[in-house]
């Protein structure tokens, strides 16, 4: 029996230790709560219904915002500015998947089967550790029509280069091999990791049973790594919906906005021309989007918690 | 015994001895300086900046605390703050259409009483391209003029004169070309804004006046004059005068003038300062142009660009702000903008200085006299929506000058829905 225990207290003491009541434990739980939820309330909840809110308004910053509906989401999809960000937000999504994510999948596989590859992860991750921004300004100059290090190779050589980066026709994919140079390592070795946690057993057992090596990796191989290459392709998704840097700091989106991305025409209607309201109605939309190619990865990671 | 008098006695004593030795070996106060935000939108010029502070606070106690921010985040830094006490002391802008907008929300002071002290250091006119509604709102960072800076290496090698006519200077870019030289230093690497300046120049030499009717909403973007400037663009850039597009004008265009393989570089003279930091000097690498008109009705034309310094009607510090700017119209800081930046806004540096610190500038001073009707440029003299939709269109036609009409279309498109705003029937 509580040794302490009296009516209406709440805290008992029982055994040598002191104890709480159920109902008061509850109650003290949810306190130490507070500053977690009151931390995530402010940096994520506030922002997200604001810009929501802000998504229904026309707002200049100087003048008072004024209700205008839906007219910024009916916009987002009919202004032809517009329309061509989301086209080249495809662009980069479809690009990155291919170069970003299968390449790097592929020379995984074969890295794989080399013993020193210790060198080959090294080699290929180097530009992983540089911020986008500084791989964006690097390219940048490389690619300069003046004295830039590939116009000037080619020189030597003889070929003539145009500017590539103000070049609406290209410069997107171009654009696209500078965040692959950025990018690729860190999915390289995210996949090596995969591929070297693949235990040998079903391998052994499947080339036993008669699996040639294509059947090998398709079903085996490839299987075994769905963990890992959904987690490669979910963060590729979301770095690429929401490409900023790149576009941005090699040629600002342009020339004029015809290599703009979602969240450059974001930057650009909210900060630049002032309309906070479609700044904030194109911020809902990459969200959505971003959600939406997230889904598959979500729901995986919450099926593992429930096992 | 201690009595109450003694005590007294006693703390009399001390508390005189305090009073002496504090009064004795106290430091002297020294002079309170009271700091004033700055912001601004060059950090090419940050260093001129510090340096104006330090002597503002030696002269007159108050410094000025520059903060530089990149272009287009200073415009929504700027606009945020304003709107609440942040809002800086003083702060480089935009007049004309920029300047409306903050105005018409009550975010910039009146500096009728600044100009009622120094309105005799400036020439004349340049109160009135400061003033809305009667209003002065600013006084002149820069007072600069748009002209066309061009290489003398080149020149020297060819042993070539300057044009005289539109036809000879059109006959001169064809020579350029055969000798592999860019003609015109017109690009936007890493600068979308710098697009509209061929079209300005291009315009109004055709008709100046027509230039501010356009810029008023009084004409069209349709109108003949507009269609032939873009022809005339569009034959330039067809013919390949123009330097690669991707090229910078503060690094690279610099350099191609003086390595001799561009001609022409069109800015206003405030680049004049750029090309210095980057090592050129003034007569030796550059000089000063101004291209003859393309028709008469373009003749004695030149535009004029006004940087102003305004301040922030809800900062704290506006009454700090007025007395700086006094001090800053002042003989000691005219000398200062003068000694580091080449600038002249006052009448205080005198011709003869200006011809013994800078050449260029004097030439191109005696050169303006000949030019006295003064046009507001593309950037601040019409609406900020059509200005920012027309950048990117012009952006567009260096990529694609044949679609030049249908790109003219929808500026127009836009000055149609933008100048009602304005309450101008378009």
């Amino acid at each position: 029996m509580p040794t302490l225990l009296k009516e209406g207290r709440p805290i008992f003491f029982y055994n040598g230790c002191f104890y709480m009541k159920k109902r008061y434990q509850l109650k003290t739980d949810s306190l130490f709560l507070i500053p977690a939820l009151a931390f995530v309330l402010m940096a994520e909840l506030v922002p997200i219904v604001y810009t929501t809110y802000l998504g229904f308004m026309q707002w200049n910053i100087i003048n008072p915002p004024k209700w205008v509906g839906l007219a910024n989401y009916s916009k987002v999809f009919s202004t032809p500015e517009l329309i061509n960000a989301l086209k080249n937000t495809l662009y980069w999504v479809i690009g990155t998947l291919i170069f970003a994510v299968a390449f790097p999948l592929f020379i995984a596989i074969l890295i794989n089967r080399v013993e020193r590859r210790a060198l080959f992860k090294t080699i290929f991750f180097i530009p992983s550790t540089l911020s986008p921004t500084v791989a964006a300004i690097i390219w940048r100059r490389m690619l300069s029509s003046q004295k830039g290090a590939l116009v000037s190779l080619l020189h030597i050589f003889g070929v003539q280069l145009q500017p590539i980066l103000t070049n609406p026709q290209i410069n997107t994919f171009v654009m696209i091999g500078a965040w692959t140079w950025q990018f690729f390592g860190i999915n390289l070795i995210l996949f090596l990791v995969g591929l070297e946690t693949i235990p040998h057993e079903p391998i052994e057992a499947a080339m036993i049973d008669g699996a040639n090596p294509r059947q090998v990796f398709y079903y085996i191989t490839l299987s075994l790594l769905k963990p890992i290459t959904l987690l490669v392709v979910a963060n590729a998704l979301i770095n690429t919906i929401r490409m900023f840097d790149i576009p941005w700091v090699m040629i600002q989106g342009g020339p004029g906005r015809a290599s703009e991305t979602l969240a450059i025409s974001l930057y650009r209607e909210a900060f630049l021309l002032f309309r906070m309201g479609l700044g904030s109605a194109i911020a809902v939309v990459i969200s959505i989007i971003t959600l939406l190619a997230s889904y598959r990865y979500i729901l995986t990671l919450r099926d593992r918690e429930t096992k | 015994m201690f009595t109450y008098r003694r005590v007294l006695m006693v703390t009399l004593i001390l508390f005189f001895s305090l009073l002496v030795s504090g009064l004795v070996f106290a430091e002297p106060e020294k002079t309170k300086i009271r700091e004033m935000k700055l912001y601004h939108d060059n950090p090419e010029w940050q260093e001129f900046w510090i340096k104006m502070g330090e002597a503002s606070a030696k002269d007159i106690g108050i410094k000025a605390v520059p903060t530089d921010f990149e272009t287009q985040m200073y415009k929504s830094r700027v606009k945020i703050d304003l709107t609440t006490p942040r809002a800086p002391a003083v702060f480089k802008w935009w007049f004309g259409y920029r300047a409306f907008e903050l105005m018409q929300a009550g975010l910039l002071a009146d500096l009728s009483d600044v100009w009622e002290k120094v309105g005799d250091n400036y020439p004349s006119g340049i109160k009135e391209s400061l003033t809305i509604n009667g209003v002065p709102y600013a006084l002149p960072f820069n007072v600069g003029y748009w002209v066309w800076y061009y290489s003398k290496p080149v020149y020297e090698k060819y042993n070539l004169e300057l044009p005289k006519t539109w036809d000879e200077f059109m006959e001169q870019l064809v020579f350029f070309k055969s000798k592999g030289i860019y003609g015109i230093g017109n690009t936007i690497g890493k600068s979308r804004w710098t697009s509209f300046i061929v079209f300005q120049e291009i315009l109004y030499r055709i008709d100046a006046d027509f230039y501010t009717r356009l810029m008023t909403g009084k004409a069209h973007y349709t109108d003949p004059p507009v269609v032939q400037a873009m022809k005339i663009w569009k034959k330039m850039l067809e013919k390949g005068y123009f330097a690669p597009m991707d090229a910078t004008y503060v690094e690279d265009l610099p350099r191609m003038l003086k390595e001799g393989t561009l001609a022409f570089a069109p800015f206003g003279d405030w680049y004049s300062g750029i090309m210095q930091q980057q090592g050129l000097v003034p007569g030796e690498d550059y000089g000063v142009f101004i291209p003859p008109a393309i028709t008469p009705k373009g003749e004695g034309a030149i535009v004029l660009e006004v940087s102003p310094l305004c301040v922030g009607k809800n900062s704290p510090q506006v009454d700090l702000a007025k007395k700086w700017l006094v001090w800053y119209a002042s003989e000691r800081g005219a000398r200062i903008l003068w000694n580091e930046l080449k600038w002249v806004n006052t009448v205080h540096i005198t011709s003869k200085e200006i011809a013994e610190g800078d050449l260029v500038l004097a030439y191109e001073l005696e050169l303006l006299k000949n030019y006295p009707k003064k046009l507001i440029r593309f950037w601040e003299a019409t609406p900020v929506e059509i200005v920012e939709y027309a950048v990117d269109v012009f952006n567009t036609m260096l990529v694609y000058p044949e679609q030049y009409m249908d790109l003219l279309k929808g500026i127009e498109n836009k000055a149609e829905e933008v100048w009602p705003k304005y309450g101008v029937t378009y």
